[in-house]
C-alpha cells in the first residue's frame, strides 16, 4: 500500500451497470419516446376497437401493417442517417423515379428478380451520389438531397408522360405487396415480413455492433469520433446508401401495390418518413434515435390514418393529424427532459 | 477544527447553512456550510467530484438545493433561476465556458444587458467599454471578433471580462486559470485584487495550490460534499490542504522511476503544418518526452499533426518502423499512437454517451467479434479503469455529461490506456484534475514508461514537466528552441527558452 494508495477513491463503491430510472408507471412512460409512443398506441387501439368492429380483424391489421411497412422500411434507413446527423429528402421522389424505371425494366425483361435488382441498384446509385456530393463538396445533405428530390421527380416526369402499365403480367409481381409469406396460423403479408426482417436486423446493428455505437458517437460529436479512429466518411456513406436502397425496395413494393409505375408516386413520402423518425426520438442534431422508436412512430401514425378511414372521416385529415402528433411529441419530449433533468 | 474565524462585526455577503443536493445515485452536497465575507478572496478546494461546481451552481441559481438555507447579506434567499442570482449582484464564471460562439466578444460580454441609447443598442459604448475591459486584462483582441474564432484561453478571459463588466458584489470563479498562461494568470490576479479593494467577495475554485497561497485569504475544503474545514490560508501548509482534501496522507507526487531507454519508437522528421515548421521529434521506448511552451507556441497543433488530426504539409513520421499516413487519425491509431486532446468537450467526450461507451470508443474492435460487441467484456474493462483511476460515477451507464470535470478527463485517459498504444501523446492530461488524481496519472505514466511505452507529454505547467519528463523540448512560435535533459532542466531555463524574443517578434 504505497504508491497505489495515492488516489484511492474516498467513496469505494463499485460502479454498477444498472440505471436508476423512474419507478412509477407515469415516469416509466415518460422516460423515453418508446414509452409514450407505446402508451399512445394502446390508447388508439383500444379506442378504435371499441368504435369499429372492423379494426381488430386479421384483414384490417394486415392492411394496416402493410401500409406501415412502406414507411417504416425506408424509415429504418433514415433513422441510421439521422443518428449520423444527415438527412435524405429524396426518398419521396425515389418512389416515382425507381417505380417508373423498375416497371419499364420488368416490361422488357419479365423476371421479378430483375425488377427488384433494378430498384435496389438505382437506390444504391442515388445514395452514392447523395453521399458523394455531401461529403466531398461539404454541402449539407439537406440541400444536396433537396436538389436530388427535384431532379428525380423531374426525371420521372420526363421519362414517361403517363403511368407505366404492367405489360409483363408476372403472376408473382402483385404478390410482392398482396401475397403472404405464411397463411397459418395468422396471415403475414410479404411487406410485413420484410419489415419485420429489417426491424430485427437494424435493431441489432444499431444496438449491438461497432457500427451502431460508432454511429451514435459520430452524430453527437463528429470531431471526437474521428479522433477515436472512426471512419466518419465511410460510415456516413453506408448510411446514405442503406437509406436509398431501402427507399428503392419500398418503391418496388409500391408499384406492386398499384400495379403500375406512376410518376407522381411518393409525394410527401419523405416528410412522412422523416416525421416518423423524429417522432420516434431522433433529432435533426444527430446522435439520437432508435429503430424501435421509428417503428412505433410509424405504427402510431398508421393506426391513426387507418382509424380515420374506418370511421369514415375525410382521409385528407391524415395530413393534419400527422402534423399535430409530431407537435405533441415534441412537446412531450421537452416535458420529459425537464422531468428527468437532462440538459 | 471547522470554526471559521468570522469577524463578528461583518455581515457575511453570502452564507450557506447545511445545504444538501442529490442527483440520481449521487450525493453531491451533504449539509454543506460556507461563509463568504466582504473583501475576501475565499478559495474552495476539494477532489474531483467533491461538489465544488454543484455548490457554485446553487449560488448562481442554476440548481435548487434539496435542503438547507442560503443567506445574502443576512437575508434568506431562494433562487429560482440565474436571473434571481444576478439580481443580487452575483456573477459566476463557470468551469465550462458558456459563451455564444457566433456573437462577437463585445456582444458576449454584455449579453443580456446591452447598453442602450434611445431604445436601440449603443454599439459604440458596448465596443468601447469592452475594449477598456480587455485592455485591463492585457488582451489585444478586437471586441468585434466572433468568440468562436478565439483560442480557449482567450475565451476564458472574455468570460472573466464579462464577469467584471457587471457591477458584482460577489464574484465566483470555477477553475478560471485552467487554460491561462502565467502572464494571463498574473493579470487576472491583479484584477481580483482590484475587486477585493472594492469590497467584493471572491469565491475561487481551483486545483492549483500555489495559486491559493498567492491570492486567497481563507480557504474552505470540501470532501464528499461535506464541509471539512475553513481556515485562514496563512495558518496552513500545502501539505495540510492536501491531507484535508483527500482525507489521508499523500505520498510522493511525482513517482519517477529510472527506466532504461529502449529503441527508437517514434521518429518525426522535418514535420510542418499550420504554424509549425521543421519539427523534429524522437521518442524512445520507455521514455517520457516533455514538450513545453507558452500558449500559442504551437504545442497543441504539433500534437494534432503528429496524430493526423490536423493537416501535415510536409515531413515524415515513422512509428516503430512503419510510416504514418498524414491526416488520418485512424492510421495513426492503427500503428499504435494515441492522442489525448486538450479540449475534452470539443473533441474528446461524447457527452450523451455513457461512461463505459466513452471509454471503449477508441477500442471498439477489441471488444467485438465480427463487429458484434461483447458488452459484458466492455463493462469489465471499464470497471477496471473506473477503479484504477478512481473515477467517481454512480454507474457505468451514467452519461459522461453528468460527471465532474476532473472525472471526465479521467474517462478520456482511460479511453487511450485501454488501447494499449505504443506511443501516447498527452496534451494537458492533468488539466482540472485534483492533486490525488494527478499523482495517480503521473504514476500511470511512469508505469506505462516502465512497460516500454513512449510518451509525449505536453504541458504548460512547468513543475509537472520537470517532475515527470526524461527529456524536455521547449517550443516557441512553432519551432523547437531548446532541448534539456532531465538532469539539467530548471524552471528558469524553460521559461527563458519559451519566452518570446522581443527583438524578433512584435506580436507578443
Ligand atoms: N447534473 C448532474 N447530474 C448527475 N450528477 C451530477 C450532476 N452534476 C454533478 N453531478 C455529480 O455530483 C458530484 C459533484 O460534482 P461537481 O461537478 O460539483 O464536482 P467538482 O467538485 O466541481 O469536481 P471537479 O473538480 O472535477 O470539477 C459528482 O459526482 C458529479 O458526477
Ligand atoms: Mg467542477
Amino acid at each position: 500500500m504505497s504508491a497505489e494508495s495515492i488516489a484511492r477513491p474516498s467513496q469505494t463503491r463499485r460502479p454498477t451497470d444498472d440505471t436508476s430510472r423512474g419507478t412509477t408507471i407515469g415516469q416509466r412512460l415518460l422516460a423515453s419516446p418508446e414509452g409514450y409512443l407505446t402508451g399512445f398506441i394502446v390508447l388508439v387501439w383500444i379506442f378504435l376497437s371499441i368504435r369499429s368492429d372492423v379494426f381488430l380483424t386479421e384483414r384490417n391489421i394486415g392492411v394496416l401493417l402493410s401500409q406501415v411497412a412502406l414507411i417504416a422500411i425506408t424509415g429504418f434507413g433514415m433513422t441510421l442517417l439521422m443518428i449520423a446527423r444527415e438527412v435524405d429528402l429524396s426518398v419521396g421522389s425515389m418512389q416515382a423515379f425507381v417505380g417508373v424505371l423498375a416497371m419499364q425494366s420488368l416490361n422488357r425483361w419479365p423476371y421479378l428478380l430483375v425488377g427488384i435488382a433494378v430498384a435496389i441498384l438505382l437506390g444504391v446509385i442515388v445514395g452514392l451520389i447523395n453521399s458523394g456530393l455531401t461529403l466531398k463538396l461539404g454541402i449539407t445533405s439537406f440541400i444536396v438531397t433537396l436538389a436530388m428530390m427535384q431532379i428525380l421527380r423531374g426525371a420521372a416526369y420526363t421519362s414517361t408522360s403517363a403511368a407505366v402499365q404492367n405489360d409483363h403480367k408476372l403472376s408473382s409481381f402483385k404478390r410482392v405487396f398482396n401475397g403472404a409469406i405464411i397463411e397459418d396460423p395468422v396471415r403475414i403479408p410479404w411487406p410485413v415480413a420484410i419489415m419485420a426482417f429489417f426491424f430485427v436486423l437494424f435493431s441489432l446493428i444499431v444496438a449491438k455492433t461497432t457500427f451502431g455505437r460508432s454511429l451514435y458517437a459520430l452524430g453527437s460529436n463528429p470531431e471526437a469520433a474521428a479522433l477515436s479512429g472512426i471512419h466518419v466518411w465511410r460510415l456516413k456513406t453506408i448510411c446514405f446508401v442503406i437509406t436509398s436502397a431501402l427507399a428503392g425496395l419500398s418503391a418496388f413494393m409500391l408499384i406492386a401495390r398499384m400495379n403500375s409505375g406512376q410518376n407522381n408516386a411518393g409525394f410527401g413520402f419523405e416528410l412522412q418518413v422523416i416525421g416518423a423518425v423524429l417522432l420516434g426520438g431522433a433529432s435533426l442534431a444527430g446522435g439520437k434515435g432508435t429503430i424501435l422508436g421509428t417503428f412505433l412512430a410509424t405504427l402510431l401514425l398508421g393506426s391513426l390514418n387507418n382509424g380515420i378511414t374506418l370511421m369514415g372521416y375525410n382521409p385528407n385529415w391524415q395530413w393534419a393529424v400527422t402534423g399535430i402528433i409530431i407537435l405533441i411529441a415534441v412537446l412531450l419530449d421537452s416535458v420529459r427532459r425537464r422531468v428527468t433533468q437532462e440538459s | 477544527m471547522s470554526a471559521p474565524p468570522t469577524d463578528t462585526n461583518q455581515t457575511p455577503l453570502l452564507e450557506m447553512r447545511a445545504i444538501s443536493k442529490t442527483f440520481p445515485g449521487v450525493v453531491a452536497l451533504d449539509s454543506m456550510d460556507f461563509v463568504l465575507l466582504p473583501g475576501e478572496v475565499h478559495a474552495l478546494i476539494g477532489e474531483n467530484g467533491a461538489g465544488k461546481s454543484t455548490m457554485i451552481k446553487i449560488i448562481s441559481g442554476l440548481y435548487q438545493p434539496d435542503s438547507g438555507e442560503m443567506l445574502i447579506d443576512g437575508d434568506p434567499v431562494s433562487f429560482r433561476g440565474p436571473a434571481d442570482s444576478i439580481a443580487r449582484r452575483i456573477k459566476v464564471v463557470y468551469q465550462e465556458l458558456d459563451l455564444v460562439p457566433g456573437l462577437s466578444v463585445g456582444e458576449n460580454v454584455y449579453l443580456g444587458a446591452y447598453p442602450k441609447k434611445g431604445g436601440r443598442v449603443d454599439w459604440e459604448t458596448l465596443y468601447g467599454n469592452t475594449r477598456e475591459l480587455l485592455d485591463g486584462l492585457g488582451l489585444s483582441i478586437d471586441p468585434r471578433t466572433p468568440v468562436g474564432e478565439l483560442r480557449v484561453a482567450e475565451q476564458q478571459l472574455v468570460e472573466i471580462a464579462r464577469a467584471l463588466s457587471q457591477d458584482a458584489r460577489i464574484v465566483v470563479m470555477d477553475e478560471p486559470t485552467s487554460a491561462l498562461s502565467t502572464e494571463e494568470v498574473d493579470r487576472l490576479f491583479r484584477l481580483i485584487e482590484r475587486l477585493q479593494e472594492r469590497g467584493v467577495g471572491v469565491l475561487y475554485v481551483t486545483h492549483k495550490l500555489d495559486e491559493i497561497y498567492r491570492i486567497a485569504d481563507r480557504v474552505t475544503v470540501v470532501r464528499d460534499g461535506k464541509h471539512v474545514v475553513t481556515t485562514e490560508i496563512s495558518k496552513t501548509r500545502p501539505h495540510d490542504l492536501v491531507t484535508w482534501m483527500v482525507g489521508r496522507e499523500l505520498t510522493a507526487l511525482f513517482p519517477k522511476s529510472t527506466v532504461e531507454r529502449g529503441p527508437v519508437l517514434l521518429q518525426a522528421t522535418d514535420v510542418s503544418g499550420e504554424g509549425i515548421e521543421h519539427f523534429d521529434l524522437t521518442v524512445h521506448s520507455g521514455e517520457i518526452v516533455g514538450l513545453f511552451g507558452l500558449l500559442g507556441a504551437g504545442i497543441n497543433t504539433v500534437a494534432r499533426i503528429l496524430f493526423g488530426a490536423s493537416e501535415r504539409t510536409g515531413g515524415a513520421i515513422v512509428l516503430d518502423g512503419s510510416t504514418i499516413k498524414p491526416n488520418s487519425p485512424a492510421d495513426a491509431m492503427e500503428k499504435g499512437m494515441g492522442l489525448l486532446t486538450e479540449n475534452r468537450k470539443d473533441d474528446g467526450l461524447v457527452l450523451p454517451m455513457s461512461v463505459r461507451d466513452n471509454m471503449t470508443l477508441a477500442s471498439l474492435r477489441q471488444f467485438a467479434r465480427l463487429s458484434w460487441l461483447d458488452s459484458r467484456n466492455e463493462s469489465e474493462a471499464a470497471t477496471g479503469f473506473v477503479e484504477r483511476l478512481s473515477i467517481r460515477t454512480p454507474s457505468l451507464r451514467q452519461r459522461v455529461q453528468f460527471l465532474s470535470g476532473g472525472n471526465q478527463q479521467k474517462v478520456l485517459m482511460a479511453r487511450w490506456l485501454m488501447r494499449d498504444p505504443k506511443i501516447l501523446i498527452l496534451a494537458e492530461p492533468t488539466r482540472g484534475i485534483d492533486v490525488g488524481s494527478k499523482a495517480e496519472i503521473y504514476r500511470l505514466m511512469d508505469e506505462m514508461a516502465q512497460r516500454g511505452l513512449g510518451i509525449v507529454f505536453m504541458s504548460t505547467e512547468i513543475p509537472e514537466i520537470l517532475g515527470i519528463a526524461d527529456r524536455i523540448l521547449v517550443m516557441r512560435e512553432g519551432r523547437v528552441t531548446a532541448e534539456f535533459d532531465r538532469s539539467e532542466a530548471t524552471q528558469e531555463k524553460l521559461v527563458q527558452a519559451a519566452a518570446v524574443d522581443p527583438e524578433t517578434s512584435e506580436a507578443a
